[in-house]
């Protein structure tokens, strides 16, 4: 069953033709990575998917149900996170708010009971804060934990932003560069865990990403994408030598 | 030790903490027998313009949209007790009827804030408050225009709040609910959809905050509970007429939350402070200075203006930055870091910030 | 119609000024995205030192005017290089504020100086008291200088920065600061001069406004308009901020006179946020949104 599904998407940027015309689906339970060169469009696919943009064309289709034009907060309620490329966490905030605040699509209470801090508020804290500590118990973030992000490095903020969208418990997880401004052995703990929170949590993961080896190890199907457009669509070891991915990649 | 999360979620997290604060609340419970009319009527307003301050700070200091006119919705405060209690109401309706209008009055300034951010907000919110000072002096039939309001002694339920002990504890009630409010909301989804909505509006709403709603609750609660330090400054000073809510009340009110420290709630306690004991050094100071310069007026904007420009030149998180820089120090001596406290600095246009 | 065309002169008058002071805000702001609040507070201090330097110390009115400029050019260099250098780096809002305790210790300080004070001063030009005709037209020279005097000096600026180094260079900066650096462009020192030459634009608009307005130390809450005059501008546009202040003066001069009291004052404010609401970045705005 098809848990993504995207059909004619297009989108322009003044003037520039972003994306034209890509279609693809991403199948319930599967690893699916997006490949290309950068300015092939593969961010303003998630930027479309995040609902940051509206598309000029096509659709998208969710579990089923069309999202192309639904308001940007109600992506993460229906079973969507995502992170950033250039890392958009809570700067000022502490390692726990970030991942507490994934956990607000299910707040269930309002603004008069959160001022007087009522039992239902304190037992809903509660809960939230059991499934946070769990994703920073898988993440190994507990001595992160109280730390504010701002104080903290590249590589552990990285682990943060997955913590972060995992804290949601997503059905589909978004994954922009994961591996970017990581070295080897951290790119190693981040292609572990992608494969953990397919088979250990039964997350959808849709990635877009240029290191081709965590590619090759964590992908079951691998879209490549150039100026907007669908080159090839197969398994890893099709994708590597395929043509026109080499041609685009290599110019040759 | 902690041994569960309910125990992170107390009021008090460490045990020191209950300890220096009982006592904090001993002494203010004792003012009245520890000081003079004068004294109190200092202390009330402290209360007063900390409870602005707290307003302020949850919609500038904690979502980040900076509001230069919130005199504005302390005059809707103000007003609106001078008005009902005309008409003969007790405080105890007078008060929740200023929070009232004044929340309504900063949802509808929210609302088409909604579209606007950074300096267009700012300057909204200065435009707005102008127009508000112009309506309330032109609008005489119901504010009696330039020549003001006057307001008896505020009854609570038939109490007479006619001394300024009993001023004194109602102020100070006020703002420890205020402040208990506003601690509540910071431990709960709403307080940590508010920072998020400051420090990344995308990721925000890519996490499922409903920025719309953030923000205009922000606004909604930041112009109610200034709406109650109205009500409590209009009983203050028993005359209001627009000349007392101008842009520099707004300034000032920025001023708190600034030099108090953005971003913490004992910031609009301490800025409050700063604000009312200033001018007090002020006085002392025109007494030590030669007479040619002690008589000159504007010696107070002058102190304001650079003590606001030496804070944010040197100490960018306020008093209260100074405060935990101090028991920052004092926890963890001899190992303390100079540099815990230093700020990322950003360099590139458009990175925000 | 005759009323409607003179309340429409000195409300072009009057929009000159404000956009000169909305000018020298947006020269600022574009290059270094700094909003200074205090913009309204240097036009007062500028007006301040024509009165002294030619009432006060008796020079000749063109020298006094000259001498004024110069020494806001300095004030301007001078609050950049101790306010605002320090804070480079620091959230755009924390520099803000600094520009507002900027405009709150000027205005305090000025009705400290001796011969300032909070009275209210006449600066006197040779334009002051003499009437033009024009058809049947009245129009105080002192309107009339105030549009040609900001007509030339726009003119001047354009030129500067088309034709001179120094503002080519400026708006390299303005642009793109990493590229400017990286090209020889001293940029410190060129920020400097652009705080210098927004606070002479200042103090310019100051002097022309003097004859109308009268010098006192309130003279920045009319300066105060250069906010909405930006916003309608745009922002970033220099242009923009001139045709903002016109709009905003011949709108305020027609509410003045058409509209019942308390329209004129607040009429800036009103045109302000009418504009926002249909467009949330000002008339000739650029969105300008982070890529994410």
């Amino acid at each position: 069953m098809a848990l993504l599904a995207a059909t004619a998407l297009a989108v322009s940027f003044g003037g520039i033709r972003a994306l034209d015309g890509v279609d693809f689906t991403v199948e319930d339970g599967e690893v699916f990575t997006i490949i290309g060169p950068n300015g092939a469009g593969k961010t303003t696919i998630f930027n479309l998917i995040s609902r940051i943009y509206d598309p000029e064309g096509g659709r998208i289709e969710f579990a089923g149900a069309e999202i192309t034009r639904l308001a940007p907060h109600r992506i993460a309620g229906l079973g969507v996170a995502r992170t950033f490329q250039n890392i958009e966490l809570f700067e000022t905030a502490s390692v726990l708010d970030n991942l507490m605040l994934a956990r607000h699509p299910h707040r269930r209470t309002g603004t008069l009971a959160e001022m007087l801090f009522t039992p239902k508020v304190q037992r809903q804290e509660i809960a939230m804060r059991e499934a946070v500590e769990r994703v920073i118990d898988f993440l190994e973030l507990a001595h992160h934990r109280d730390t504010r992000i701002a104080e903290l490095p590249y590589g552990v903020r990285k682990v943060v932003e997955l913590g972060r969208a995992l804290a949601a418990e997503p059905r589909l997880l978004l994954l922009d560069e994961p591996s970017s401004g990581l070295n080897v052995e951290e790119t190693q703990d981040m292609a572990f865990w992608i494969k953990d929170i397919q088979s250990g949590l039964g997350i959808t993961v849709l990635i877009i990403e240029h290191d081709m080896r965590l590619v090759a190890a964590v992908s079951d199907r691998v879209l490549a994408l150039n100026n907007g457009r669908v080159l090839a669509e197969g398994d890893p070891a099709e994708i590597q030598q395929h043509p026109e991915v080499i041609r685009a990649y290599l110019g040759g | 030790m902690k041994t569960s999360y309910a125990h992170d979620l107390r009021l008090f997290r460490h045990r020191g903490d209950v300890v220096w604060y009982g006592a904090l609340g001993l002494i203010l419970l004792a003012a009245p027998l520890l000081t003079d009319d004068y004294g109190l009527a200092q202390l009330s307003f402290v209360c007063i313009y900390a409870i602005a301050g707290v307003g302020l700070m949850l919609l500038s200091g904690f979502t980040g949209l900076i509001s230069l006119g919130h005199a504005a919705f302390l005059a809707a405060g103000a007003y609106t007790t001078a008005i009902l209690e005309q008409q003969g109401l007790d405080f105890a309706i007078a008060l929740p009827a200023a929070a009232l209008v004044a929340g309504l009055l900063g949802v509808m300034v929210g609302l088409p804030a909604l579209r606007l951010s950074g300096i267009y907000l700012t300057i909204a919110t200065l435009a707005f408050a102008f127009i508000v000072e112009e309506v309330l002096t032109r609008w005489k039939g119901l504010t009696g225009g330039n020549a003001g309001m006057l307001l008896d002694d505020a009854s609570l339920l038939g109490l007479a709040i006619d001394s300024e002990p009993r001023f004194y504890y109602l102020a100070l009630g006020l703002l420890v609910l205020t402040m208990l409010a506003g601690i509540n909301i910071l431990r709960a989804p709403l307080g940590r959809a508010m920072i998020a909505v400051r420090d990344s509006e995308t990721a925000a709403q890519a996490m499922g905050v409903n920025l719309a709603m953030v923000k205009t609750t922000a606004f909604g609660l930041s112009a109610a509970l200034t709406g109650i330090a109205g009500a409590l400054y209009a009983h203050k000073l028993t005359y209001i007429s627009p000349e007392q809510f101008t842009i520099f009340v707004s300034i000032e009110f920025l001023l708190i939350v600034i030099i108090g420290g953005l971003g913490s709630l004992h910031g609009a306690v301490f800025g409050a402070i700063f604000v009312i004991v200033l001018p007090q050094l002020v006085l002392i100071a025109r007494e030590l200075l030669p007479a040619a310069i002690a008589g000159l007026p504007g010696l107070e904007a002058a102190a304001f203006g650079l003590a606001l420009i030496l804070f944010i030149l040197f100490e960018p998180m306020g008093l209260y930055g100074m405060w935990a820089k101090l028991r920052h120090y004092g926890r963890t001596f001899p190992v303390y870091k100079k540099a815990t406290f230093r700020r990322t600095k950003s360099f590139l246009k458009g990175e925000g910030g | 119609m005759v009323e409607f065309a003179q309340q429409v002169i000195s409300g072009v008058a009057i929009g000159c000024v404000y956009g000169l002071v909305a000018l020298g805000f947006v020269l600022v702001y574009k290059a270094t995205e700094v909003v200074n609040f205090a913009q309204g507070e240097l036009m007062m201090v500028g007006a301040f030192f024509a009165f002294t330097f030619t009432t006060l110390t008796g020079l000749s009115f063109w020298i006094g005017v000259g001498a004024a400029v110069a020494a806001m050019a300095a004030l301007g260099a001078l609050i950049d290089r101790i306010v605002i250098r320090p804070l480079v780096g620091q959230p755009a809002f924390a520099i803000f504020m600094a520009t507002v305790g900027i405009g709150l210790l000027a205005r305090s300080v000025a009705g400290m100086v001796p011969g300032w004070g909070f009275e209210t001063h006449a600066l006197v030009t040779p334009f002051s008291d003499r009437v033009v005709g024009l058809g049947t037209l009245t129009l105080s020279q002192e309107h009339l200088s105030i549009i040609v005097a900001t007509v030339l000096l726009v003119a001047l600026l354009a030129a500067f920065f088309r034709f001179s180094r120094l503002g080519v260079a400026m708006q390299a900066t303005s642009q793109n600061q990493l590229a400017a650096a990286y090209m020889g462009i001293p940029i410190k020192r060129v920020y400097m001069l652009i705080w210098a030459l927004s606070a002479a634009v200042a103090g310019f608009a100051g002097i022309l406004l003097a004859p109308i307005a009268f010098v006192h130390v309130n003279m920045g809450f009319i300066g105060l308009k250069a906010f909405p005059a930006a916003v309608l501008g745009g922002f970033g546009s220099i242009p923009g901020a001139i045709a903002g202040g016109l709009i905003i003066g011949v709108v305020e001069a027609l509410a003045g006179f058409y509209l019942p009291e308390g329209f004129k004052d607040v009429a800036a404010y009103v045109v302000l946020l009418a504009v926002l609401i249909v467009r949330p970045r000002g008339l000739f705005g650029v969105s300008t949104r982070r890529r994410v």
